[in-house]
């Protein structure tokens, strides 16, 4: 069974979450590595995830861009909770293929 | 806890009146007949522009980073510093006191990045604020500003090379490509601080800073890869890669001509980098930062592309006429310069609106 037959629920979160981009990469915020947990318990979600720097000024804007799109795209959910960690620092190891391959050329 | 948006608005208002009457400062400076606002705004255009104007935007992006409130002050000390510079409403010491404040609170906003976690890209980051700092109390203790104006430029050069380095790690650079921008850093530093003693030998080495990182950042920024995609993308780093056109023309000029004060080579050189250099890193990230910081989204729009193109083919009339000491050609493309930027924040404002309307 995959993710989506197996938990559906938590598929649904991981869909939506491939929809938040990192504006200037145009790579999503899954492919680059920055989603660490994703659970689901009734009807919240519960996210953890990280930033590529400690310093991004756009940390909050992407976490709530992240609660908009899980709730859009997911209307059996009624909450997100989004933490934001930074431990363990993001590395560029964690970015997906795909992202690597559109990094490097 | 943070400052909630619609209370950082104040900040960027305060920001964006340093750019505007920084500006109409800079228009009269080149001779063009404007209302007299203040008789000393004309003086005051430099430090306007990257004390109070820039030094406010970056120093609220900082602080919206860090979402503590206590990161807010700087912008705030930047922010009155530059109000009381357009108004004349404190000895002008008053408001190098609040910009010299200001600058120091972005430094211990970097010690909190750090803190989180530990990058040598916020340590160069951290080190332009230090840069930013220490050119405001020369500037504070009675330097003139063609004096000190190495520091200031060192304070963006570092922000921005930090934050492209950050970005860099996302290409699995060897190390020792990765050692040729930090030497470029470096040398850019040692010119930096050696203008403080040798303004000449400095500037021309900070001038070879400049060359060798725009050379680094043409070739292996992330720029090169994202100009691939379409969109959004791709106009920030059309952006950047044009940016780092201006660093090397900044560098080359420094180079020739040293920390040469006579007016129209200056006048090239600091608009070649504040101009084109850091305004096109504004630019690019216009759509991206405004939208972080207000809490506002903004809709990217290809008509942004008007506000880039007219900026590099007046900056070139500008330098051009600088060069070749065409002061009539200078100053049209100095008035022509000012319109952009008034064009860029018409096109940013009507781009929020238009997402306001949008999401209604």
């Amino acid at each position: 069974m995959n993710e989506i037959t197996e938990n559906p629920k938590r598929a649904g979160v991981l869909a939506a979450l491939k929809l938040v981009l990192d504006p200037e990469l145009g790579i999503s915020i899954i492919d680059l590595g920055l989603i660490y947990r994703v659970e689901v318990i009734g009807q919240q979600a519960m996210i953890e995830m990280t930033m590529t720097s400690p310093g991004c000024p756009l940390s909050v804007s992407i976490v709530d861009e992240v609660r908009l799109m899980v709730l859009k795209e997911n209307i059996n959910l009624s909450g997100v909770q989004v933490e934001v960690v930074w431990d363990p620092p993001w590395s560029p190891e964690l970015m997906s293929d795909e992202a690597k391959k559109i990094l490097q050329g | 806890m943070d400052l909630k948006p619609n209370y950082r608005l104040p900040l960027m208002a305060m920001g964006m009146l340093s750019l505007i009457t920084a500006l109409w400062g800079g228009i009269q400076r080149l001779g063009w007949e404007l209302p007299t606002l203040t008789i000393t705004l004309p003086a005051h255009h430099g430090p306007l522009m990257v004390g109070a104007f820039l030094g406010t935007v970056i120093g609220l992006e900082r602080a919206v980073a860090l979402a503590r409130l206590w990161g807010y002050l700087g912008p705030l000390m930047t922010g009155v510093g530059g109000i009381l510079m357009i108004t004349g409403a404190a000895p002008l010491i008053v408001a190098q006191a609040l910009i010299s404040a200001g600058s120091f609170m972005l430094i211990l906003v970097f010690v909190a990045f750090t803190q989180r976690q530990f990058h040598w890209f916020l340590v160069i980051m951290g080190l332009g604020a230090l840069s930013w700092f220490v050119g405001n109390l020369l500037w504070l203790q009675g330097s003139a500003v063609y004096q000190i104006v190495w520091w200031w430029m060192g304070y963006l050069l570092l922000t921005i090379a930090g934050e492209r380095m950050e970005l860099g790690r996302m290409l699995f650079l060897s190390q020792t490509k990765q050692m040729l921008m930090l030497i470029s850093v470096a040398i850019s530093i040692v010119g930096m601080m050696l203008t403080s003693w040798d303004a000449d030998s400095g500037a021309r080495l900070l001038g070879l800073g400049m060359i060798t990182s725009a050379l680094w950042l043409g070739h292996f920024d992330v720029a090169r890869r994202t100009v691939k995609q379409k969109g959004l993308p791709r106009f920030i780093a059309i952006n950047l890669l044009a940016g780092y056109f201006w660093l090397a023309v900044s560098g080359l000029l420094l180079i020739t001509y040293g920390a040469d004060f006579s007016g129209l080579r200056y006048d090239a050189v600091l608009h070649a980098f504040f101009l084109g250099f850091v305004f096109s890193m504004i630019f690019g990230h216009a759509p991206v930062i405004f939208p972080a910081v207000l809490g506002r989204g903004m809709l990217y729009r290809p008509l942004f592309y008007i506000h880039v193109v007219l900026l590099h083919f007046v900056l070139l009339l500008r330098v051009g006429g600088g060069l070749t000491e065409e002061i009539w050609l200078r100053d049209i493309g100095g008035l022509l310069s000012a319109i952009t930027l008034v064009i860029f924040v018409i096109n940013t404002v009507l781009a929020v609106l238009a997402h306001a309307r949008a999401t209604k």
